[in-house]
């Protein structure tokens, strides 16, 4: 399930640094965080 | 903000602050090497040519799937001993990412939410971390 404040499109920060650390040693998989469900920001935490 | 001047992260008002920070700061690092990152590629495709890897030309290191176009050049020749030597995992990879988008495309289709079955990402997490730890310990020659 979908976790954590949004910090970054939808991502919670668990999902944006795995984003960043993808996006730095390979890029083309950097879409990844956003369909793992841990990674996802729960639209319910404010 | 909730009761007396706690706040949903459990702490004082400054820690708070202290992480909205932090959480606007890692967005604005993202966005930044993000756009750095597409502006690396427009700049070597601009010249006819692919980007090398961004994090080799910064570290001078390997990443996980450097060397996978040079490996799955080297399966189409049938040379699977450079292949090997160049990317390991290069098959595995290609198998993950079929994998992603086959089931990607089906949900899609679906309509369903978007996710990646647990087994596909820990495989991209496993796959992911033991190339990079090959790559690292690897001759320097193939990377």
């Amino acid at each position: 399930m979908p976790q954590g404040k949004e910090v970054f499109l939808g991502l919670n920060q668990t999902g944006l640094i795995v984003f960043i650390v993808l996006l730095l040693v390979c890029a083309p998989l950097c879409w990844i965080p956003w369909l793992i469900d841990a990674m996802k920001a729960d639209p319910n935490v404010k | 903000m909730s009761l007396a001047g706690q706040n949903d992260i459990g702490g004082p008002p400054w820690l708070e602050t202290l992480d909205r920070s932090w959480r606007k700061s890692l967005a604005l690092f993202a966005t930044a090497l993000f756009v750095v990152y597409v502006g690396w590629n427009v700049f070597w495709l601009a010249q006819g040519r692919l980007a090398p890897s961004l994090f080799l030309t910064i570290t001078g290191l390997p990443c996980a799937t450097t060397g996978c176009t040079r490996s799955l050049m080297a399966w189409s020749r049938g040379d699977w001993l450079a292949a090997l030597r160049y990317n390991p995992l290069s098959l595995a990879f290609v198998g993950l990412l079929l994998a992603s988008w086959s089931q990607m495309a089906w949900q899609v289709v679906r309509r369903k939410r978007l996710r990646l079955h647990p087994v596909v990402a820990w495989g991209w997490g496993v796959s992911l971390t033991a190339g990079w730890i090959y790559k690292l310990l690897s001759d320097p020659a193939y990377w």
